[in-house]
């Protein structure tokens, strides 16, 4: 069977006891698209009204889903946009600032009339800004002159305080050859960037994972 | 000439403000744009610009992160028992898509176009959602009960009680035992015959304790079958007596019992049923 197939989108789309199939539809993912909203949300009532919002815009949009991608990946980009449009209306509430994202211009999509709208605003200028002092400038060199594999750990270790797991999770690899990674990066990096900062190459505590 | 220790900034801290600015200067990937990296589909310049992005960008990485979790999700293919706060939110969402109007042929109640040889209800229970109204006795629906107008073998009971549903855990099946056959389907999906008059043993929510009205809607678990609402249906003694439609499909089916209040309806619990061709 096409792991892709879902019956009661494929009853819906065919017209077949549509709000029956529609109501299922909603029973399989409502946990899903729930639990979504609620990593990202404070109150119930603002969870509950991206949920609502959520799939009223899947049920104005089904008629366009072709079943090209899993229809869970389909409701994950509406989800998505769903977030990124509340986001956006509370961030366009308080300031006027000019929106960018990688795709400048998407004029058609099948997650509905919002979807190309970015997911943040843009504040500060351009890379080359933040090079302009010398140890910016070395600093940036040193991590790319790491593995790539290895500088991704660093800043997913650094940048996001990410826990090994979870590294080990996002970059589809071992607990083990993120510790590797971060060990080997730790020595590189010392020796690299010692002149320049304190606990170059991070700080010890980092290997231990809570 | 060389810093001293505490003149030297923090490496980390540094690395930190080097990928928030970073951040704010390239932008982000859209979810079509994630859902291709995962895929595999992006060539491989933009595939390795969106993993250097997920390593410094924490909003990007958890929403990758869900976006695993979506696709990994296997969606129950039998109904699971009723959620409280599911079914309110699906009735919020079904009178904003009726009030909405934009599509409502989409919303056109298409129940079965035979009505199901139900019990012909006591027209004040018709007014009164009795299922709501845990006062009523269960004398009142006694009666009612032994009315009975199913055709055929009368099936007997369930011969195991369904959990409340009030408490989420998977759908249960449940056996049926058959008058004069042995048990059809223990432990596996009980197995009925389009025709057959059947009780089932309805173990009602502690707070849902009366004896209807209830609609029982039969969904077809694959293939393009049509689906049947059969009611509204009363209870004796927590069970539903009804019989199918001969014109129902044979096929597996989830029956899903509500209680009808007006235009709402709330899910009590499911079942799940194979039907076999009506004997002749």
């Amino acid at each position: 069977m096409d792991e892709r197939r879902n019956i009661w989108v494929e009853r819906w789309q065919k017209g077949i006891d549509r709000e029956e199939s529609f109501h299922q539809i909603f029973r399989q993912y409502y946990r899903l698209v729930r639990s979504f909203f609620a990593r990202r949300s404070r109150s119930e009532e603002e969870i509950e009204d991206l949920v609502q919002e959520t799939f009223f815009r899947v049920h104005r949009n089904l008629d366009h889903f072709r079943g090209e991608s899993k229809f869970e990946t389909w409701l994950f980009q509406v989800s998505t946009n769903v977030y990124k449009n509340a986001v956006r209306s509370q961030t366009t509430q308080k300031r006027d600032a000019q929106e960018v994202s990688w795709d400048e211009v998407e004029t058609s999509s099948a997650t509905g009339e919002d979807a190309a709208i970015p997911w943040e605003v843009r504040e500060n200028g351009p890379l080359d800004d933040l090079l302009q002092d010398e140890r910016s400038r070395i600093l940036h060199i040193a991590m790319q002159e790491l593995p790539p594999q290895m500088r991704r750990c660093v800043e997913l270790r650094v940048s996001q305080d990410m826990k090994y797991r979870e590294i080990a999770a996002l970059m589809d690899v071992s607990i083990d050859t993120v510790k590797a990674h971060l060990f080997q990066a730790r020595q590189l990096l010392k020796k690299r960037l010692g002149d320049y900062f304190a606990e170059a190459g991070f700080a010890e505590a980092r290997f231990a994972d809570r | 000439m060389e810093l001293g220790v505490l003149d030297k900034p923090s490496f980390e801290e540094s690395l930190r403000e080097l990928a928030a600015r970073r951040l704010a200067a390239e932008g982000h990937p859209t979810p079509e744009d994630l859902a291709a990296y995962r895929a595999g589909e992006l060539a491989t310049q933009q595939h390795e610009r969106i993993k250097d992005h997920l390593a410094i960008c924490e909003d990007c990485s958890r929403l990758f992160l869900d976006l695993a979790e979506f696709e990994r999700f296997e969606p129950a293919q039998s109904i699971s028992p009723a959620d409280a706060g599911a079914e309110a939110s699906w009735q919020r969402l079904r009178d904003r898509l009726k009030e909405d109007g934009l599509e409502a042929d989409k919303l056109e109640d298409t129940r079965a176009d035979e009505p199901a040889r139900v019990l012909a209800p006591h027209p004040s229970r018709r007014r009164v959602p009795l299922w709501q109204r845990p006062a009523i006795p269960w004398a009142l629906a006694a009666g009612l009960a032994l009315c009975v107008v199913g055709l055929g073998l009368r099936v007997g009971s369930l011969g195991r009680q369904v959990d409340r549903a009030s408490e989420p855990q998977p759908a249960r099946i449940v056996s049926l035992v058959a008058e004069g056959e042995g048990t059809r389907g223990e432990n596996e999906s009980p197995s009925i015959r389009s025709g057959e008059s059947i009780v089932v043993d309805l173990v009602l929510p502690m707070d849902l304790t009366a004896g209807g009205p209830y609609e029982v809607k039969a969904l077809p678990a694959a293939g393009e079958a049509k689906a049947w609402t059969l009611g509204p249906l009363w209870a004796e003694n927590k069970a539903l007596s009804f019989t199918l439609p001969r014109a129902i499909e044979p096929g597996d089916y989830v029956f899903q019992v509500f209680g009808i209040d007006g235009e709402k309806r709330t899910l009590v619990d499911s079942y799940r049923f194979t039907i076999l061709p009506a004997q002749h």
